[in-house]
């Protein structure tokens, strides 16, 4: 006879239930001495230097002396969704301050919340407008022709749009768990992700008609929908094993502060995007316009770095890795990182080896 | 020990847990310096996981009073998730208490299997809020239909026929088509027929607009209704997913040993489900069709309520985002002018010539 599958003797259940509950009440006492401002996120010393409507561009302040900063700053760009505080989620965790005390001279772009009023901004707006306003005011305030740029995931996108558009501008190109081929499979053969699949279907020119911007709690809902079980309750039951230690709670807690600090979409941008991006799968066929130019890829003739993480979920290596064959640069490298999205800034790996390739691939395209 | 007295075990083992859980608390709780506000019974309970969420939820905020919102919120999340966890415990017991018997009488698994997630299905499908909503539904439609009186006979016999046909829907003799249909249908012979009539009066404008509100309003239910179906034949496939997954275990001799054990069990077959449902074409088109329906009916109950504004000399969402357009263009405007007049400058200076280079970039004050 098969055994029954479920097999937990009572005095097995009373203790793990006992147990749960004191993990609890002592997991409490610990998040009860914990104030708000011990979760803050984004941390990193830094000065807002130029703005252009909502966004900021910081410049991260040098723990080095001025004189020994690699010359030629680094612009990052991060995604329009969540905020870049994951970048520098908190001191032992951040990919900005391990770049800053390598001394590169880090610049970083807040693309802030868009009301509204924003609903008009385009993806014109954001590469021409906006990165394009941040490029130039570094070079100029700096002396210089050309800077190096980093974009990350979305941001990745529009810097691989932005470098095609304006070559000129830009010394070395660094991307990072970036979108390129948006209808690419997963690694092991799957279907593509979830997201890709859903977003195929919506009318998102009916969507913004109707709402403006897209809500950034939407946003979030759609991203805890790709796991609902695991992100919404395995998640919160596995905590309880934790919440004792301070530190790893104040690491979980950092965490919840980024994902759940979604801004809302401005509406043209978003509909843009989902449509040339998503569903049309306009960058690798070479047919996004932005205002009166088409992005060729192709026109990328700097230095390119590609890292990607092999076990990303929202952005199969096969979506990043297809760069190689669109790019028109004969120096191309690509870098894969054994960790998940997220895992790219958070993981100990990442924290070790990343800041310290960028770095050194910077420094050897001086 | 048979697999009847084991589940009937497993039941009891389960009452008796949740009862040690909330004695356990309370005990902890006593012994700390906060005192829930009331204390559940100890006896029998019929659902025993509410008052133990009360009570978890009591406790926190005590002992968070002068916490963070943070802490607040985050408390709140760990009492949601260990219900949710105490809940689908309690869901895998009542299974096996009704598939055992017939297990025990030597029935194939896959045999029981099937024929409790027919029931499951019944019963999540009786129990789910589509009925509710559904009852709600029609609820308002006879509210509706009542200040419409002259266009309400034909919804007045479709809903007559409701009951019957929702019967059949859910205990799966008929396809959610009917039920959609039903309503359709009425709608087609009703004020379907009006929207695409002239008005007249000084209210036809206001008149068209609530008609053709009326059938974004119509096509939002229809849509909604299929979107809820959807969603109750994902509940099934996790169900099954979970309760498959078990017998797997069973026959390779891996039974569940923790409570942890199961909920992980729980959650990792039921998001494999989740996943394969929502790749469905099924409910792909109905997710597609409820989105597309609610953001149509946005639209159409926005000119309603825009009509209202103007009579009140609100300003509306249209004259606002009018206004954000035409400063939104200015600016774009003024970025490019600026972009041209340091061109100028630059070649002014390049080519010698004296002249003052605007300022693009505009410090921060």
């Amino acid at each position: 006879m098969k055994t029954f599958p479920i097999q937990i003797s009572p005095e097995d259940a009373t203790k793990e239930l006992a147990e749960m509950n004191q993990k609890v009440v002592r997991g409490l006492r610990t998040l009860s001495r914990l104030t708000n401002d011990d979760v803050q996120v984004g941390t990193a010393p830094k000065e807002a230097v130029y703005r252009d409507g909502k966004l900021i561009l910081y410049r991260h302040i040098p723990v080095k002396p001025e004189a020994e900063l690699f010359p030629i700053p680094v612009l990052i760009s991060y995604a329009l969704v969540n905020r870049p505080a994951v970048a520098d989620l908190q001191e032992n965790r951040s990919l900005i301050r391990n770049l800053v005390k390598l001394g590169l001279d880090v610049y970083l772009i807040d693309w802030g919340y868009p009301s509204r009023a924003d609903r008009w901004l385009s993806l014109d707006d954001y590469v021409n407008g906006f990165i394009d306003g941040c490029v130039d005011f570094i070079r100029e305030s700096r002396g210089l022709d050309q800077i190096n740029l980093l974009g990350i995931c979305q941001g990745g996108t529009m810097s691989l749009c932005y470098t095609a558009l304006h070559p000129e501008k830009i010394k070395n190109l660094i991307v990072m768990v970036t979108p390129v081929d948006f209808h690419a499979p997963a690694a092991d053969g799957a279907p593509p992700g979830l997201l890709n699949v859903w977003g195929k279907g919506m009318d998102v020119n009916l969507m913004v008609e109707a709402m403006g911007n897209v809500p950034g709690d939407l946003m979030n809902f759609g991203f805890l929908m790709l796991q609902p079980f695991g992100l919404n309750v395995q998640k919160y039951t596995d905590v309880v094993d934790i919440m004792e230690d301070e530190d790893k709670l104040l690491n979980f807690l950092r965490m919840e502060e980024w994902i759940f600090d979604s801004p809302d979409q401005a509406g043209v941008m978003f509909a843009q995007f989902v449509t040339d991006f998503f569903q049309e799968n306009k960058l690798i066929k070479g047919e996004v316009q932005i205002a009166d130019k088409t992005v060729n890829l192709g026109n990328i003739k700097q230095p390119v770095l590609n890292i990607f993480a092999e076990k990303d979920h929202l952005v199969p290596p096969p979506a990043s890795k297809a760069l190689a064959n669109y790019v028109g640069t004969e120096d191309y490298t690509e870098v894969a990182f054994p960790v998940g999205h997220i895992g790219m800034y958070v993981s100990g790996k990442a924290q070790k080896d990343l800041a310290p390739l960028i770095n050194d691939w910077i420094r050897a395209h001086a | 020990m048979t697999w009847r007295e084991q589940a009937d075990s497993m039941s009891k083992l389960w009452m008796d847990s949740q009862r040690q859980l909330i004695a356990n608390w309370a005990d902890l709780m006593q012994s700390g310096t906060v005192m829930p506000s009331s204390m559940p019974l100890m006896g029998a309970y019929p659902d025993l996981v509410e008052p133990w969420r009360r009570l978890y939820g009591q406790s926190m905020d005590s002992l968070l009073a002068d916490s963070s919102s943070l802490a607040r919120e985050f408390a709140q999340q760990i009492t949601t998730s260990q219900a949710t966890m105490m809940r689908l415990i309690e869901m895998t017991t009542r299974a096996w208490q009704t598939m055992v018997p017939r297990l025990d009488a030597g029935e194939d698994w896959t045999t029981t299997l099937g024929n409790y997630m027919a029931q499951v299905r019944q019963q999540t499908l009786d129990q789910s809020k589509i009925v509710n909503a559904a009852k709600s539904t029609n609820e308002l439609w006879v509210l509706y239909l009542e200040q419409l009186q002259f266009l309400s006979r034909p919804y007045i016999e479709a809903f007559k026929q409701m009951p019957g046909s929702m019967s059949d829907t859910l205990a799966g003799h008929a396809s959610s088509n009917q039920l959609s249909n039903l309503y359709w249908t009425a709608y087609q012979e009703t004020l379907g027929r009006l929207v695409n009539m002239p008005g007249f009066g000084f209210t036809r404008e206001l008149q068209q607009k609530l008609l053709t509100g009326f059938g974004a309003w119509m096509e939002l239910r229809r849509a909604s209704v299929d979107f809820q179906l959807a969603l109750a034949t994902a509940w099934e496939t996790i169900y099954e997913k979970v309760l498959h997954e078990m017998m797997v275990r069973s026959e390779q001799g891996n039974p569940i040993t923790s409570i942890a054990d199961l909920t992980r069990l729980w959650t990792s077959a039921a998001d494999q489900g989740l996943e394969q449902v929502f790749r469905s074409e099924q409910y792909l088109e109905a997710q597609r069709n409820f989105v597309n329906a609610a953001m149509k009916y946005r639209l159409h109950e926005r000119e309603v309520y825009e009509t209202f504004a103007q009579l009140s000399n609100i300003p509306t969402r249209t004259e606002v985002d009018e206004a954000h357009r035409n400063i939104y263009e200015l600016r774009r405007e003024l970025r490019a002018l600026k972009k041209q007049l340091k061109s100028v400058a630059n070649a002014a200076t390049t080519n010698g010539q004296h002249a003052e280079a605007p300022e693009v970039a505009r410090p921060v004050e």
